[in-house]
């Protein structure tokens, strides 16, 4: 019992808790001049923890105590939440203007630790704890984040029906408990774990019932069809900042831990569950899109556009991993760098309506838009990439998600029960896209096409806007060099393929997968002179 | 069932004299459960009824049924339980539905009792319903304002509700009956305190950690949020 | 020369002008302002240098290693598979292309620094234009640079739109507007067929590389390893020369070049007479090993080019306005060109592009700074004399205007010349056709010279006429200095010539599969063989430039009562000539108009079924949202249940479907 084999691999969780306690502290001291050191103090434990992960590199899997398996996933995790956290935490630079700014912070800083626990769990209980520490802190920064009764509202509603999901959660997760006999996830010698159940057809009913009672209650988390609805009224009631934030970490986590428990089974489902996966990821994308249609407030729009995204990501998680195979093929790696891409894109929405208020209250609606991009070129413009982004048009990186999202499902082997529906599903996505289109370019046009109206004075200052920045510049970066994330993507899966035959001890996580890569030789005779052969390319 | 509970939490408030009378009666009861159970010792059933991710805590097993006094005593306190969570459901009056949860998570600390969890039967006694349960019928005391309102839903939204957890409850009942579950040979040796502490502090050590740290987040977010409300 | 150095080399000549468009166009209108010009004259200079850096490492390179495929970019879509690379292939041709084109650009942008001043659009023109001039730069040395078929099209594209943005400079004026609208949509036909082309390809081939696809088209086989078949081959190439005629204005596809005069006179210099409209011969040389794969599409080169050279130099003749009569000069050249390459003589025609591309360039801007002294006013009807009122644009101007007519010595002569050499070798009747076009280019230019700048001083009324300032005149001077000497590069007795540098690139190609190459086998003495007749006909083009010269000169200076009679001696063939052969009028009939009829119903068809499918769409779907609506009321209970029954239908879906 080692001490320092228990700490050091959780470096970036131990930075993050302990500048979470920090700034609670000083956040009781509460004097002016020190609260203005809280949202610097917030980047930089963010900035910490992201070099402390990329010191530790990507954990193999054996370190860590028991409870935890810090994998490829884990990293990929660390990577995404944190790099995603600090855009977060400029965008809420100036956020409440009251004296909590310590607690606000701290909040965020504790729903990080969560997504990153999350991905680490290798126990029921682990899990659960992890998926509440990233909600509990929401309700806090909802409420905390403006004076204002909606505020309080949306925090009491979110608080309800959050409480109410984790219960459903719990419940099936004490299901999956009963079924396996130990809360562990994935074992890695010859103990008992969840993920030795037997599954697909042979699958009991008291596990089945667990794991979509699981579902259900992560599904709250991603804002899925049927458990969306609270979904508007909370993103609504919140200020823009958390609105963004609320966009990302819980579904990030939501996500993180379908993956798990699904990576658990195997993808081994009996039919019934992919059928109503299938059904569920239809009716999110449609519901979201179509509600987000007659939206005049836009962050309801973006709210509703949520939960199409929601949808969107379901896709990926229906086709599943796909052993090393690159994003374009593995489902769950498309749904990785999407959920990265959406964090980001999303934030970048909202951050612009944290960056300006209108005749005295934060901007909401279409018309608040107008005449912004006169006043505030770039800052219209980072909006315009971003909504271009969640729109999915090239030369964005939500271009590139939804792509991958969808060709995962197309190319789905045909040997697979479900590839037929699956196309079937990923069509439906392309049309849903296309209705998408319909409300989001009704933000840009809002923006760019009307005269001015109100005024629109800045008030985010400085970070805010390099938030904004920095949420819209990697858009167009990623699209153009999506590589290394989607390695990172794919990485992160290939946890899952080992995963699921634990018979040896802990897993080691393999860099470089291209030796699985297979080219599709049909076209090319030549494959020698392909390209970078100097000498006579021309006229040979 | 516990979906109508939390419904039911944002309702209104109200505090009845007659209350007392249902309070003596579940103080009786759960005293007198506990004179009943906690000599019985290490009798442990399999149940499938309020289940929580506490109980493997507990207990990692279930054992066959040792003789008559435990299967009578279960299915009674079990009935209890089910009735008293009914009854918060159904209640009109806060301070009774106070009074029916009271009930409620008695029952469950016996059932915690019967499966051979002391420790956890009396943590159970003490936080919740010693703890917790006491502060919640003060919080409505004192802030309470007018004691007689009773709330009372709309007739269409009860039936629905009605219909929908009477669905699940259905679906529910017809998967677990028909699920096989896993059983251990032999009884299975109660836990001992010393020993929980020390799972604690080992296997469970990073759970145990972050419910600690979530506890203390629910702290800060709850004196915040009530100290905004001033 | 090493890898490493043309790749940094081929960014600076692609980054350059595209930061120096962003910059302009960014900052223009917020902080720039009239400092707009310094990011794109920056950014084309870098972009200069650095072509001559390449051209150094190209000249310097051992024979044998004088082209090289460089990898620069890969869009990654699934960790090992491409969908898309930017390499370069660099090579002479590749080289040379790259320094006329920043070369000429960087004059062309110092130029415009004062011409834009006082020409400049009331909308944020200054910085407009030059925004939208390097970005041309770019898309241009993107065209040339790429090693493979779709950066190519990309480049192809984006010099159309920069020519459509630039010729729509002036969009206040509707002949600018129509004149933009009808460059983009005869380009669009071109376009058309180049991208068939590209997908006849990429279909036949399995990929876009140039390299992999000209290695397949010499070994005769498809990419899945079938014999290519001759049809095959000779419809990519006819697809290619489709588009061709269209960037290069050849028959019938020229329309649009004439009109595009109505962009900014720097403009018609830069895009529409040095660089992009040679985009066509460039594609066609560099694809020479599909082209003479196909002996069909080779023929369809020569007339095509040999035809254009002769039918513009004759509209040529009638046109009064100063560039409008550069424009058809400009089609007339850019078929000489696609005759040369048709007629296997593609280091001619890079050569014949080579000077033409200053000789241009220089009439343009000089053109350009008559204008300018004009007050705007450019038909060489309404003034005259301007010898004396602008001594150096004259002198310029003259000097270009001897190198286009071919007068001995000087660049156009040398290298129209040998085109014309080239086509009685291969194709005697298309190259009398050039001789002919020769006499006639050398009267129409100096039919404009004598109007415009000799005779008696005339100018048009409330103008008061004025010499350029520096900005201009440095870059005339610089240009007819080019004009004069470009021709000199090709002088054989110094062993390396501006062939000798080409020839690696096409030697397999063109210079294989040509005709005279097929009969030098079988005689020892190859090129020198025609020795006699090569010097022959240099003495026959020279007299034909200088005849044409003098016949100008009697008709507009000596006996000017001459060209009345002759208009009046043959009104159906003048009125033919000013209506430039009715073409437009043919278009407007045959296809313009049939295709707004169409439009006229397509609208009624689109306002009435369409719109009504549209609404009836987004009826349901308005439809189901207001049905959904009730479940978003707002309630906490009523989210509660709804939830709870969603999970409960999610059960009773898993467990009893």
């Amino acid at each position: 019992m080692n001490v320092e084999a228990y700490l050091v691999p959780l470096a970036p969780e131990l930075i993050l808790l302990i500048g979470a306690c920090l700034a609670l502290i000083v956040g009781v001291i509460k004097t002016p001049r020190q609260m203005q050191w809280v949202s610097p103090l917030a980047l930089v434990v963010v900035l910490a923890a992201l070099l402390a992960t990329w010191r530790l590199g990507v954990p193999d899997g054996s370190q860590g105590p028991p409870g935890l398996w810090l994998t490829s996933l884990t990293f990929y995790t660390r990577c995404i939440a944190l790099g995603v956290g600090l855009l977060i935490v400029l965008v809420n630079w100036h956020q409440p203007v009251a004296e909590e700014r310590g607690e606000y912070m701290a909040m965020i800083l504790f729903s990080l630790l969560g997504v990153l626990l999350t991905a680490s769990a290798n126990d029921l209980l682990v899990l659960f704890f992890a998926i509440e520490l990233v909600s509990v802190p929401t309700y806090v920064l909802i409420a905390l984040s403006r004076e204002d009764s909606r505020a309080s509202e949306a925090a009491v509603k979110y608080f309800f029906l959050g409480a109410m999901s984790a219960a459903i959660l719990a419940y099936g997760l004490s299901f999956l408990y009963g079924a396996a006999g130990t809360t562990t996830l994935y074992a890695f010698d010859e103990g008992a774990a969840v993920s030795k159940l037997a599954f697909g057809a042979q699958m009991g009913s008291h596990a089945l019932i667990g794991l979509l009672l699981v579902f259900v209650g992560l599904a709250f988390k991603v804002a899925a069809v049927p458990l969306h609805v609270y979904a508007a009224d909370v993103y609504e009631g919140a200020a823009s900042p958390v609105t963004g934030l609320l966009g990302f970490v819980p579904k990030f986590a939501g996500f993180v831990a379908l993956v798990k428990i699904f990576g658990a089974c195997n993808w081994e489902l009996p039919n019934t569950v992919y059928w109503m996966l299938w059904v569920v990821a239809a009716a999110t994308m449609t519901a979201g899109n179509v509600l987000a249609l007659l939206q005049k407030n836009v962050k309801r729009i973006l709210a509703y556009s949520s939960i199409a995204h929601t949808g969107y990501m379901l896709i990926g998680l229906l086709v599943g991993p796909v052993a090393g195979q690159g994003p374009m093929r593995d489902g769950v790696a498309a749904l990785f760098f999407y959920v990265a891409v959406y964090g980001a894109m999303n934030l970048g929405a909202f951050a612009l309506f944290a960056a300006f208020r209108t005749g005295g209250r934060p901007m909401e609606t279409l018309d608040d838009l107008a005449g912004i991009a006169a006043r505030a070129p770039l800052s219209a413009l980072a909006l315009a990439i971003c909504v271009f982004s969640l729109m999915g048009l090239p030369p964005t990186a939500g271009f590139l998600g939804k792509l991958y999202i969808f060709s995962s499902a197309f190319s789905l082997d045909e040997s697979h029960a479900f590839c037929g529906p699956l196309i079937v599903l990923a069509v439906i996505g392309v049309v849903n896209s296309a209705i998408g289109a319909a409300y989001y370019l009704r933000i840009v046009a809002a923006a760019y096409m009307r005269g001015e109206v109100d005024e629109s004075i800045p008030t985010g200052g400085r970070p805010v806007r390099w938030g904004l920045a920095l949420c819209s510049i990697p858009m167009i970066v990623l699209f153009a060099w999506p590589g290394g994330l989607a390695n990172q993507a794919r990485n992160a899966t290939i946890v899952l393929h080992d995963s699921i035959r634990p018979v040896h001890a802990r897993l080691t996580t393999t860099t470089d997968a291209t030796e699985h890569q297979q080219q599709p030789a049909a076209f090319r005779p030549h494959q020698a002179p392909r390209r970078g052969a100097p000498g006579k390319p021309a006229a040979p | 069932m516990f979906a109508r509970a939390k419904a039911r939490g944002s309702g209104g408030l109200s505090a009845q004299a007659k209350a007392c009378g249902s309070f003596r009666i579940a103080i009786l009861l759960v005293l007198t459960g506990m004179v009943l159970l906690a000599p019985t010792g290490s009798v442990a059933w399999a149940t499938d009824d309020a289940v929580t991710a506490e109980q493997q805590i507990g207990v990692t097993g279930a054992a066959p049924p040792g003789g008559l006094l435990e299967p009578i005593l279960f299915y009674a306190v079990a009935m209890t339980t089910v009735i008293a969570a009914l009854g918060v459901c159904i209640a009109k009056n806060i301070v009774r539905m106070a009074v029916w949860l009271f009930i409620a998570l008695g029952s469950v600390a016996m059932l915690y009792f019967l499966l051979a969890a002391d420790f956890l039967g009396a943590i159970q006694l003490i936080v919740y319903v010693g703890g917790t349960l006491i502060l919640l019928i003060f919080g409505v005391m004192l802030t309470s304002k007018s004691p007689w309102v009773r709330f009372e839903p709309p007739k269409l939204e009860l039936i629905g509700a009605a219909v929908v957890c009477g669905a699940l409850l259905v679906a529910l009942c017809v998967v677990l009956y028909s699920a096989v579950w896993p059983e251990t040979e032999g009884v299975v040796p109660g836990v001992s305190v010393a020993d929980l502490g020390r799972r604690l502090l080992t296997t469970y050590l990073v759970p145990f950690e972050v419910a600690g740290v979530l506890l203390m987040i629910v702290m800060v977010g709850a004196a915040h949020l009530a100290r905004q409300e001033k | 020369m090493s890898i490493e150095t043309l790749k940094i080399c081929g960014i600076v000549i692609l980054l350059a002008p595209l930061a120096g468009a962003v910059l302009a166009g960014a900052l223009g209108p917020v902080k720039l302002h009239g400092r707009s010009h310094w990011p794109a004259i920056l950014g084309v200079a870098a972009a200069f240098i650095a072509a001559i850096v390449l051209f150094g490492q190209v000249r310097s390179a051992p024979a044998g290693e004088t082209a090289a495929a460089v990898s620069v970019y890969e869009w990654i879509t699934n960790g090992t598979d491409a969908a898309f690379t930017v390499d370069f292939l660099i090579d002479p041709l590749t080289a040379i292309m790259l320094l006329t084109v920043t070369g000429i650009s960087l004059l062309v942008v110092i130029y415009s620094r004062d011409y834009m001043r006082e020409h400049g659009s009331p909308l944020r023109g200054y910085e407009r234009f030059f925004a939208f001039l390097a970005l041309f730069v770019f898309s241009m040395c993107a065209l040339v640079l790429s090693g493979n078929f779709l950066l190519l099209y990309l480049g192809w594209e984006a010099v159309g739109l920069c020519s459509y943005l630039l010729i729509g400079f002036y969009y206040g004026r509707p002949a600018a507007a129509a004149a933009a609208k009808k460059a983009f949509l005869v380009n669009r036909v071109g376009d058309f067929g180049f991208g068939l082309g590209i997908l006849l390809i990429y279909f036949t081939f399995g990929t876009l590389e140039y390299g992999l696809v000209f290695q397949m088209v010499q070994e005769g086989m498809t990419g899945v390893g079938d014999a290519l078949t001759n049809g095959r081959i000779t419809t990519i190439a006819l697809l290619l020369l489709c588009g061709a005629c269209g960037k290069s204005a050849q028959l019938p596809l020229h329309v649009w070049l004439p009109d595009a005069m109505e962009g900014p006179s720097p403009v018609s210099a830069l895009i529409h007479a040095a660089t992009m409209v040679t985009a066509g011969v460039y594609m066609i040389a560099r694809c020479g090993a599909i082209f003479t794969a196909s002996p069909i599409a080779m023929t369809a080169v020569a007339i095509v080019g040999g035809i254009t050279a002769l039918f513009a130099a004759t509209i040529a003749l009638a046109q009064t306005d100063m560039k409008r009569i550069l424009a058809y000069s400009t089609i007339s050249q850019l078929g000489y060109m696609v005759l040369g390459v048709g007629v296997y003589a593609a280091d001619s025609a890079i050569f014949h592009l080579f000077t033409h591309a200053f000789f241009k360039a220089l009439l343009f801007l000089a053109a350009g700074s008559v204008m300018h002294a004009m007050g705007g006013i450019i038909d060489i009807r309404q003034f005259g004399g301007l010898r004396k009122i602008l001594p150096w644009t004259f002198l310029t101007f003259m000097a270009g205007s001897l190198a286009l007519a071919g007068f001995p010595l000087l660049s156009g002569f040398f290298s129209k010349d040998e085109i014309i050499h080239h086509a009685l070798t291969v194709h005697p009747v298309l190259g009398v056709l050039g001789l002919v076009t020769a006499l006639l280019t050398a009267f129409y230019t100096f039919r404009m010279v004598f109007l415009a700048f000799y005779g008696p001083q005339r100018v048009p009324e409330g103008v008061h006429p004025h010499e350029s300032g520096k900005w201009m005149l440095v870059p005339l001077v610089i240009l007819s200095i080019g004009a004069i000497g470009a021709g000199y590069v090709n002088i054989e007795a110094t062993g390396r010539s501006f062939h000798h540098f080409l020839a690696p690139v096409f030697e397999h190609t063109f210079a294989a599969a040509s005709p005279a190459h097929a009969a030098a086998h079988g005689v020892a003495a190859t090129a020198h063989a025609g020795f006699w007749t090569e010097y022959g006909l240099m003495i026959i083009s020279g007299g034909l430039a200088i005849v044409g010269i003098l016949a100008a000169y009697i008709l507009y200076m000596r006996q000017d009562w001459l060209p009345g009679l002759i208009r009046a001696s043959a009104p159906r063939s003048y009125r033919t000539l000013w209506n430039k052969y009715y073409f437009d009028e043919v278009y407007d009939a045959g296809v313009v108009e049939p295709a707004r009829q169409t439009a006229h119903v397509c609208v009624g068809l689109d306002d009435y079924l369409i719109d009504g499918l549209l609404w009836l769409v987004t009826a349901i779907v308005r439809g189901i949202g207001l049905l959904l609506r009730p479940f978003q009321s707002g309630m906490l209970q009523g989210y509660a249940l709804s939830m709870v029954a969603g999970i409960a239908i999610i059960v009773l879906l898993v467990f009893w479907a």
